[in-house]
This record gives structure tokens, C-alpha cells and sequence, in this order.
């Protein structure tokens, strides 16, 4: 549904994005995930045509952009961030306008049913600057979703929402995936998106660092386990037996648990509880720690760029 | 997509933008109210001089003294319709309301035509009240409607639009609304100069000239002829209310030629403007 092929844009000799390729199927919700001025939307931009690519091109539906410029931006729903309402509008005037942009059929109707689900058809009538941040944002979806749109794009959907909001946006998200609806998320709240997404892209520095199942994603940039082992009574011996296992990185204290970093090339729980109770150690518990997205993501952004870069 | 279906799509955009900007001009704002006021209030100051003339002599030696009332009322909604278009683009690229637009189905050419058209519009709105004014001051003076007041109401339609079309491609070229009124008024405000300092000086005997001020009248010659003449609006104006006080029908036509050409130029290069330096702020 959505495919670049080498998407580069250069600012003044910057390089925001490059050689980007993407490739979101129908009906799935892919996460496009990066820090902030990691190139998203940037992208997000370029697929919508409203930035040109420096090198590259977008197809949208299968079809280049240009080629059927009006009938596939008909087919093309986007939130952003912010919503950049005409505030003098109220949000039925807001909506209705929209609607005879996209010559949505039935208007009067799909207005109501929106403003009906965003909860906010009590205050139809009131001017979009009185709206909180929240309210407007789902002021923004509604426009988003008024003409039923085959694609979602949504640039930061969650940023800045309190977690009620999250909940109704995230909901909002699984609400159009049930309806066949292909969905693109770019966000930097990554324990957020990992909730909802098929699948993920990490991009970083304008660089697509790593697109896959959020599963095998995880499984990826996760070359390192922690396990947390309670121990009776921790010695020396026992770090330092525990220290000398191949697959063990570090093994650090913390008051009576042992945090083992382990390599996730397969599972040692049974090496580590056999040298442990070989050196008279009583175990009273023990929980292996696997790294969230989040956890990983921010190793990947800042701390260890090769580990995707490398494949 | 065929041209028809393009074409189809772009008349809807136009339609749709051009609706909601009548709406925000008339319903939410005061400016346009305003401008009319101000016009108004001057053109009723000329027109009473004229009244106070005929009172202390008797009589006006005038042919048409309804067109020079007209001809600043014009003047005047057209400079506040160019300087509500120097703002229009870069209101909404300010705002990034224009980005929004964008998600959708419109390309550049319709946006800038739509706000095109709404500000003629609103002109003809505006040209309206003016009539209706002219009317009730006929009425009230038996200053009598000549067919040069109607020409002249015609033509400032197309002055209008050489105008808001200036006003248009400055905005254009910028994307905060502070640099579009700088720019705006100090663009404006250099050609209005260079005009009056041209006026001024080529109404001077030479003789009456030092040496420096008939270079700098040279110059300034040279500049107006080949420059300013064409490209600032107002000297459009100009010309235009010389065709209609001299009554030659050929310059008429030619004012009104040269003002769609002007205009379209303008539209066609605030649209290549925009789709060159992009929407995004």
C-alpha cells in the first residue's frame, strides 16, 4: 500500500532521510519509529507529496503519487502532531468543511456519527480555540477518518495526550484495523506503538535501521539478557563463578540479587542454577529480564548504532 | 487521471477554500467592514469640499464628480485587499494550516487561485456598498451617474485584481506573516515614492532643475519607463483612470488587457513560487 524506492531528501547539503524503502502492507499497522530529527516526518511528508524528494519516489496504492495525484489523496487520511485548526471555526463548521473538500457523501450524517464517537458532539458548536489540547486532536482524527480513508497516516498520535487519551487514540487505531484499514504510525513513544503495531522501522539519522516483525525485531537488537537471581546469601565465589561463564557479560549486586547479563544465543537458566547451587548458594528466586523495545530502541539511537547498521 | 477529472477536482478545492475564506472575511472579521468605513469616510470628505464649493461659488466646473470619490474608495479597498492577499498564503503557512489542506486533494495552482478569486470577490462585495453609497449621494446632491463612473467602476474590478495579485505573489515569497506586511508596505510603499518623486519631477521645468536633480530625473525616468510601470499595480491604476477622464476608448481596452495580463503573470508566478519553495514552514 505504502512503497518508497531510495527516498532521500537533502536540506542545504543536510541529509534528512536517506535512500529510505519502505514497504507497509494492506491492512497492517506499521510502527515508524525514531528519535526526534530522525527523518519521520520528513518522510511522512514526502509521502504525501507536499515535500519532494530529493531522489527516490513514493507509490501509494501501487501507483505513483503523480500519476493519480487527486483521486489517491482522496484515498489518504493523516493526523498529525499538532493539529493546525482554523480556530475561528467551531468543530461542526470544521468537519463540514472537510467533508465538502473530500466530497464526503451523506456529510451531515458522517459528521455527526464522528463527532458522536470523539465524544464531542455537545460542543459542536463552540469555537476550536476554546478546545483542550486533547479535544483537538480528536477533532483532528475525526477529519482524519471523514472520508473513510483506505490509508491512516498518523505523524505522533499520542504525543502530548494524557493516558485516557492514549487509550481512545490506541483504541481508535485497533477500531480501523478491524475495518481492513492500513495504518502508519510514526512515534517516539515506542512502548506505545509496540502495543499495536504488526510490524516496526527504526529509523535514526535519516537511516532505515531495521524493519521487521516486532518479535524478530525484539529478538534482534536484544543480543543481551539480564537475569535476576534472589539469593540466601550472595558470596564471592559464586560472582565469580557465575563471572567466568562464557555466555555471562557482567554480573553486577544489588542488595541480595544477582544481575546476570547474559547472551540470548539460547537458554542458560540451567548453567546458572548448577553453578550456583555447585558452590552452595541457595536460590530463592529467579526472573529473566527481557529488554522492552523502549530499552532496546534507546541502545540502538544512542548507545549501539552498528548492532542494526550491521544487520 | 484525465484532465476533465483533474480539472473537476481542482474547481471543488477553489470552491470549497474560496467558500470558507468569504465566510472567515465577512463573518469573523471587522477588516473588510473597516476598509469600507475608511473609504467611505474619504470619499464623503471630497465630496464635501465639492458641496462647499458649489455652496460659496455657486457652482462646480466638474464633468464626472462622482469618479474621483470612486476612483479613492477603489484605491483604497484594493490597497487593503492586497495587503489582506500579501497575508493569505503566509497566514496559513504560519499557521501551518495550509499543511492540512495539503493531506487532501488540492495542488498549489488551486490554492492560490482560490484565494484569487476570493479576494475579487470580496472586492465585488465590497463594490456594492460602494454603488449603493454612490447611489443614495446621487440622490441626496443630484450629482448625476455618467457612463465614465460606470467605466470606471468596470475597470477598477481589473485594478482590483492587478492588486490582489501583487499581493498574492508577495506572499508567496514568504512564510511568517510579519515578513509579508514588512515586505508588503515596504515594496508598496518604495513604489508609491518612486511615483510621486517621478510625478513631481517630470512636472518641473528643467530649467528650474540643478544639474543632480536632472540626472536623478533621468534616472528615475528610465526606471519608471522600463521597471516600475510594469510591475507596480498602482501605476495600472494610474493609467487606467487616465483612459477613462481622457475617454479613449483604445487606452480603456488596454488598461484593462494590460491588467488581466499583469494579473495572470502574477498568479501564474506565486503559484510556480509556491510549488518551488513548498508549503512547509
Amino acid at each position: 500500500m505504502i512503497r518508497t524506492k531510495g527516498l532521500t531528501k537533502c536540506f542545504n547539503g543536510f541529509t534528512a532521510v536517506k535512500d529510505l524503502n519502505l514497504n507497509v502492507r494492506k491492512g497492517e499497522i506499521y510502527g515508524f519509529l525514531g528519535p526526534n530529527g530522525a527523518g519521520k516526518t520528513t518522510t511522512i511528508l514526502m509521502l504525501l507529496g507536499i515535500l519532494r524528494p530529493t531522489k527516490g519516489e513514493v507509490y501509494l496504492f501501487e501507483k505513483s503519487l503523480y500519476e493519480d495525484y487527486f483521486n489517491i489523496k482522496r484515498r489518504i487520511g493523516v493526523v498529525s502532531e499538532k493539529q493546525y485548526l482554523y480556530e475561528e471555526m467551531t468543530a461542526w463548521e470544521y468537519l463540514d468543511f472537510f467533508s465538502d473538500f473530500y466530497q464526503v457523501k451523506n456529510s451531515k450524517k458522517r459528521i455527526e456519527e464522528l463527532l458522536e464517537w470523539a465524544g464531542l458532539y455537545g460542543v459542536k458548536d463552540k469555537k476550536l480555540k476554546q478546545f483542550s489540547r486533547g479535544m483537538q486532536q480528536k477533532v483532528g482524527i475525526a477529519r482524519a477518518l471523514l472520508h473513510n480513508p483506505e490509508i491512516l497516516i498518523l505523524d505522533e498520535p499520542i504525543s502530548g495526550l494524557d493516558p485516557m487519551g492514549i487509550k481512545e487514540v490506541r483504541d481508535m487505531i485497533e477500531e480501523q484495523k478491524q475495518l481492513g484499514k492500513t495504518i502508519f504510525i510514526s512515534s517516539h513513544l515506542l512502548s506505545e506503538v509496540e502495543k499495536i503495531c504488526d510490524r516496526v522501522g527504526i529509523v535514526n539519522k535519516g537511516v532505515l535501521l531495521a524493519e521487521d516483525k516486532m518479535e524478530n525485531l525484539k529478538m534482534r537488537l536484544s543480543r543481551e539478557m539480564e537475569i535476576e537471581i534472589e539469593l540466601k546469601k550472595i558470596t564471592s565465589e559464586i560472582i565469580k563463578a557465575l563471572s567466568s561463564l562464557d555466555f555471562v557479560n557482567k554480573v553486577t549486586q544489588e542488595k541480595n540479587l544477582l544481575v546476570v547479563r547474559v547472551k540470548t544465543d539460547k537458554d542458560h537458566r540451567d548453567e546458572i542454577v548448577s553453578t550456583v547451587s555447585s558452590h552452595k548458594g541457595v536460590i530463592l528466586g529467579l526472573k529473566m529480564r527481557e529488554m522492552s523495545l523502549e530499552e532496546a530502541f534507546v541502545t540502538i539511537t544512542h548507545r549501539n548504532v552498528s548492532l542494526l547498521a550491521g544487520g | 487521471m484525465n484532465i476533465k477529472e483533474r480539472v473537476s477536482h481542482q474547481i471543488n478545492a477553489v470552491r470549497v477554500i474560496t467558500k470558507r475564506e468569504l465566510k472567515s472575511t465577512f463573518i469573523y472579521g471587522i477588516g473588510v467592514y473597516l476598509a469600507i468605513f475608511i473609504s467611505l469616510l474619504i470619499s464623503s470628505f471630497i465630496l464635501k469640499n465639492y458641496l462647499d464649493g458649489i455652496k460659496d461659488k455657486g457652482m462646480l466646473m466638474m464633468t464626472d464628480p462622482l469618479n474621483y470619490p470612486l476612483y479613492i474608495t477603489a484605491l483604497i479597498s484594493s490597497f487593503y485587499l492586497a495587503l489582506m492577499s500579501s497575508l493569505s498564503i503566509s497566514r496559513e503557512k504560519d499557521h501551518r494550516t495550509i499543511e492540512v489542506l495539503f493531506y487532501g486533494p488540492i495542488d498549489h495552482a488551486s490554492f492560490v487561485i482560490a484565494k484569487y478569486i476570493n479576494d475579487i470577490l470580496v472586492y465585488l462585495i465590497m463594490t456594492l456598498f460602494f454603488l449603493a453609497y454612490f447611489f443614495l449621494i446621487s440622490f441626496l446632491t443630484n450629482f448625476t451617474f455618467s457612463f465614465s463612473f460606470v467605466k470606471l467602476i468596470i475597470l477598477s474590478i481589473f485594478l482590483a485584481s492587478c492588486m490582489i495579485s501583487f499581493g498574492l505573489f508577495l506572499s508567496s515569497l514568504t512564510t511568517r506573516i510579519r515578513s509579508s506586511i514588512i515586505l508588503f508596505l515596504s515594496i508598496t510603499l518604495g513604489f508609491f515614492a518612486i511615483q510621486m518623486l517621478y510625478g513631481i519631477l517630470s512636472n518641473t521645468k528643467p530649467e528650474l532643475l540643478s544639474t543632480p536633480f536632472l540626472y536623478l530625473r533621468n534616472i528615475i525616468e528610465v526606471f519608471y519607463r522600463w521597471c516600475i510601470q510594469w510591475i507596480s499595480p498602482f501605476s495600472y491604476f494610474d493609467r487606467g483612470l487616465k483612459a477613462v477622464s481622457l475617454g479613449i476608448y483604445k487606452e480603456y481596452g488596454i488598461s484593462i488587457g494590460s491588467s488581466l495580463l499583469y494579473s495572470a503573470l502574477m498568479i501564474i508566478f506565486s503559484i510556480l513560487i509556491l510549488k518551488k519553495k513548498g508549503i512547509v514552514k
